[in-house]
């Protein structure tokens, strides 16, 4: 592990980066004054790792030199980015965008997120989060179903909302799942509803879902902030204000907004950090891979993190046999079976 | 005759024993995994409760391991439950299993009382009268045994959040749960009551006050780790310390009303439910509501609610909860529960809900 | 006095009963129903529906949409009617709608529900729930009750009335189901009106008298294991009644999504479905809220067609 010399010009900064199932997104935050100095916003396609590496790429590669002060993590991939970049600060997602939406917006009072694969909302209370859902059965209407819709419909994702707005009577689309989602849009295309009327109907069936499953039962007040890449839809936002009757407000960073707060929770983690190891990443080769323990009923699916084809670390076993391991212990899950 | 019964925490404990002690040979289902659920799903429809659905798998194991008479508990309308037996053995024998049923009354009825006897009179015939006569005792043991399990779980959980190394908790636990398997006199059972409680002390706790939280919901959810996701050692490794609102034991001494006291516990608890439902939903529905009252009443952190998707007593507590928590100001989390695969969803849900309860606790963000 | 009562519960044969009763009494009552049809947008329901059945929702949406209309809200609290218990939904329905009720932005915090429990095993429970339920709504004064109770149609009027209805058509389908799935339009997904019109005559559980379903229901109960709900016995009941006696050309079992009370009888009637004798091609339809009429209509030409083919053979 390679002490880098810490130039004069070095600019200290945090750094949040949140690996979602579809997207991985990275924000540095500027240590003196909070200022974001860089964002990132870019697809998974199914290879966390590598994702990861291109945003540690594009940090060490920045000319103004950014020595990393700490690095939190969050997101579905939280773990996993903890492990290559080696912090132990890992926050979960709901909580990361309550501090984003915070920082900027401190007197928010709901927090609606919509993402790639799921959707939450956030009740918060005397600048504190004290509710919140998540979906967890299937609900038409996340960030990936927009985006297979604006290629089907031969669009892009960034002017569905000025379609969704020029509409005045959006179509009737089904709020079961996707597929039946899709299953409407095509119909009412073949019978001749027009394309605007077809994308402001899906919006308007997306926050319907919305407040109707992830929403339902909690008290929305203003002000309401609203993150996601969802948030950039301008049709999807109007019809948040006309079916909840409050003003939204898009936060500034809303793609990234999970990034921002595990910057900002990076940012606030007490005492001395340890160096920051994640440009090791770039420079020696990392893989993950997985194994089935049978040591006992629960075949738990075992992570395993190689570096430089040696094991060096493990999670996700319930017991803890290989991740709390003393060092030396050689079970490194090859003879598990 | 080869008895087996369904999985339900550690009551296992408490049936094997009685089995054993009366002399009755007995095949313990195969622990509950991802395959007893593919099986019971398989053999039901998407609207059934997950009780039902691993319940049947259970069976169907305990069937395929060599039993064949099945014991089950009774219970009563308007939940489903009392309706288990009919419906599992029902497909069961469209399965093609051959099998006894017996059924122990959830509450004590003379329809009920004349169901026993007629399922009895057939394996009245298999024992003998060396069996009669250990019943008592053997009854005695299964529920010594089963206090004792359920003792070591709550001293588990408590020590749990507090705990430096969470894992030798877990360790302990299985540990000490096999020893009291093991018994085979009250005084065994005794000793290894209190030697576990001695190794407990050994575990190093790291002092910081941990995070209170109720766990309410149906009874079999909130019993039964492999329906609910572990969710008392996700929490407890999180610093949370967990109350269970359902014991076994708990059932057993309302069900038989011989316990005027426990009775009267659970009419005043109801009441705190009448503000939000006047009348009896069923099954633990006032009761989830009630607790999570008595939750905020004692000054807890929080309340997890744990039900199994498609619950209809459930479902209405859950929609009383979902506004109710937030005006008595106690943080709620609602987890309807099916399917195994929700590892990191619940995880992630339950980070969040910890940050909630501390932030709470603190006053400020974090 | 304009009294709000629920349109879903007035496929419950009682509850139409009351009605009549209650005009009888009462001349100066009106009663509002509401459309059936009630959306329920995001600040109407302050209270999470969750993963209620959609009847269930539905019912709470349209209580919700009538209470700005009326001066009370009739919402009995059906616990048990002919002996048998209702689902346990029913029992919650007015506190529900009290709780969204005193949440409410907007107008209706003011009207009063009426909730009387209603238990009723025999004549007796009638006229005695009559009495609290009356009492309720005029606020303690009792008032003379010159008629009785309304009684049940008879059975042989029954079968009359069914008779009359299959008589254009050759053939019949059992549509079997709950009351308010078979008998209201946004619920039923317009089933009855595209069996008529393709020439089946329809028959449902509610065309036959209780008693003759409960009895038959009976021979698969035993001693503590009777199918304790009324709704789940007037299906049993009326699936085996009709493929033993009327043999119908197809059976269709009509159920909500995530109702539990379904959820078994489903697991009951496929069985007893796989027993039968004579083969009766049976399809079971699962509606909810997103239920699309394209959709049934599909699959019931499909089933329709599967059945010509049988027939005519």
């Amino acid at each position: 592990m390679e002490s880098p010399l810490v130039s004069p010009k070095a600019v200290p900064v945090y750094l949040g980066i949140d690996v979602g199932s579809v997207t991985t997104k990275m924000v540095v935050l500027a240590a003196d004054s909070g200022a974001v100095l860089d964002h990132v916003y870019l697809r998974t396609n199914g290879d966390p790792i590598r994702s990861i590496r291109q945003v540690m790429a594009r940090i060490e590669g920045d000319p103004r030199e950014f020595q990393v002060l700490a690095a939190a993590t969050t997101g579905s991939g939280r773990m996993l980015a903890a492990k290559l970049i080696g912090t132990d600060l890992v926050k979960n997602e709901i909580t990361t965008h309550t501090l984003a939406a915070l920082t900027i917006a401190p007197d928010a009072q709901t927090i609606i997120e919509i993402g790639g694969q799921d959707s939450k909302i956030i009740i918060v209370r005397e600048r504190m989060a004290i509710d919140f859902n998540m979906n967890t059965v299937c609900a038409a209407g996340t960030g990936s179903f927009l985006d297979q819709q604006a290629g089907r419909l031969g669009m892009r994702v960034e002017d569905m909302g000025e379609m969704a707005l020029a509409s005045e009577s959006p179509a009737s689309i089904s709020g079961r799942c996707t597929v039946f989602a899709e299953t409407d849009m095509i119909h009412k295309q073949q019978i001749g509803v027009g394309r605007n009327d077809i994308v402001a109907g899906l919006c308007q069936s997306l926050v319907r879902n919305y407040l109707a499953t992830v929403g339902r039962g909690k008290q929305i007040l203003a002000p309401v902030v609203f993150q996601g890449g969802v948030a950039a839809n301008k049709g999807i936002v109007r019809e948040f204000e006309k079916q909840t009757g409050h003003a939204i407000e898009v936060f500034p960073y809303y793609g990234v907004a999970g990034a921002y707060g595990a910057a900002i929770y990076a940012s606030k983690a007490p005492g001395e950090r340890p160096p920051f190891q994640g440009f090791e990443l770039l420079k020696r080769d990392f893989t993950v891979d997985s194994f089935t323990c049978r040591k006992c009923e629960e075949e738990c699916t075992v992570l395993r993190l190689h570096r430089d084809a040696k094991a060096v670390s493990f999670w996700n076993d319930r017991c803890g046999r290989y991740s709390e391991a003393k060092k030396g212990n050689h079970d490194n899950g090859d003879t598990a079976i | 005759m080869k008895v087996t019964f369904p999985h339900l925490g550690s009551m296992y404990i408490f049936c094997k024993a009685i089995a054993e002690e009366a002399g009755i040979p007995y095949v313990l289902p195969p622990p509950t995994t991802d395959k007893t659920r593919e099986l019971g799903e398989f053999h039901t429809n998407e609207s059934v409760c997950l009780p039902l659905k691993i319940i049947l798998g259970n069976f169907i194991e305990a069937l395929d391991a060599g039993a064949d008479t099945i014991v089950m508990v009774g219970s009563g309308p308007p939940c489903r439950l009392g309706l288990y037996d009919r419906t599992i053995k029902l497909i069961l024998t469209d399965l093609g299993y051959e099998f006894r049923w017996l059924t122990i009354p959830g509450i004590f009825s003379w329809q009920s009382f004349l169901q026993n006897h007629d399922e009895t009179k057939e394996l009245r015939k298999e024992l003998t009268i060396a069996n009669f006569l250990r019943f008592p005792r053997a009854i005695m043991i299964g529920w010594r045994k089963m206090r004792w399990c359920e003792y070591l779980e709550g001293a588990a959980a408590k020590k749990r959040a507090v705990a430096v190394h969470p894992l030798e908790v877990e360790r302990w636990l299985q540990t000490s749960l096999a020893a009291l398997d093991k018994a085979r006199s009250l005084l065994a059972i005794s000793r290894a009551g209190k030697q576990a409680v001695a190794g407990l002390v050994d575990i190093k706790a790291h002092g910081r006050k941990p995070l209170k939280v109720m766990m309410v919901g149906e009874v079999y959810t909130v019993m039964e780790p492999s329906i609910n996701m572990n969710i008392e050692q996700r929490l407890g490794h999180q610093g949370v310390e967990v109350e269970r609102s359902s014991y076994f034991s708990g059932h057993i001494r309302r069900g038989s009303r011989l316990d005027r006291g426990l009775l009267k516990e659970r009419q005043e608890l109801m009441a705190l439910a009448v503000p939000y439902l006047k009348y009896d939903v069923g099954a633990e529905c006032n009761f989830s509501v009630a607790e999570t009252v008595l939750a905020k009443n004692r000054d807890y952190d929080g309340v997890v609610h744990v039900y199994p998707f498609s619950c209809m007593p459930e479902t209405t507590a859950a929609s009383v909860l979902s506004t109710v928590a937030t005006e008595l100001g106690i943080p709620v989390l609602t987890l309807p529960l099916d399917r195994k695969d929700m590892g990191l969803r619940i995880d992630t849900q339950i980070e969040a809900f910890v940050d909630i309860m501390h932030m709470k606790r603190s006053g400020h963000l974090l | 006095m304009k009294i709000g009562l629920p349109i879903e519960l007035l496929s419950l044969e009682w509850v139409r009963r009351l009605q009549q009763d209650i005009t009888q009494l009462l001349p100066d009552v009106r009663f509002c129903h509401g459309s059936g049809s009630a959306r329920g947008g995001y600040q109407d329901i302050p209270l999470s529906e969750g993963d209620a059945c959609f009847p269930f929702k539905k019912m709470i949406r349209t209580a919700m949409a009538l209470l700005p209309e009326v001066d009370r809200l009739l919402i009995p609290r059906l616990v048990r009617l002919d002996g048998h218990l209702l689902c346990p939904n029913f029992r919650a329905f007015p506190d529900l709608v009290a709780l969204n009720r005193d949440r409410l932005a907007g107008p209706g915090k003011e009207t009063a529900i009426i909730d009387t429990v209603v238990e009723i095993s025999n004549r007796t429970d009638e006229e005695r729930v009559r009495v609290e339920l009356i009492q309720a709504l005029l606020g303690n004064s009792v008032p003379t009750f010159s008629t009785e109770f309304p009684k049940p149609e008879s059975a042989d009027d029954r079968a009359a009335k069914l008779t009359a209805k299959l008589g254009p058509y050759a053939k019949s389908i059992a549509l079997i189901g709950r009351a308010y799935m078979v008998q209201d339009p946004h619920l039923n997904m317009g089933i009855p009106a595209i069996l008529n019109g393709q020439g089946y005559g329809v028959i449902t559980p509610q065309d036959i008298d209780f008693p003759t379903l409960d009895q038959v229901a009976t021979r698969n109960d035993y001693y503590a294991k009777t199918m304790y709900w009324r709704g789940a016995r007037e299906c049993l009941g009326a699936f085996m009644h009709l493929t033993e006696g009327f043999e119908p050309a197809g059976i269709i079992y009509l159920l909500s999504f995530n109702c539990g009370v379904d959820a078994l009888v489903r697991i009951e009637l496929m069985s007893l479905h796989k027993k039968l004798d004579k083969k009766i091609p049976m399809m079971v339809l699962v509606g909810d809220e997103h239920s699309q009429r394209e959709h049934v209509f599909t699959r019931l030409e499909a089933f329709l067609d599967v059945i010509d083919g049988i027939t005519t053979s």
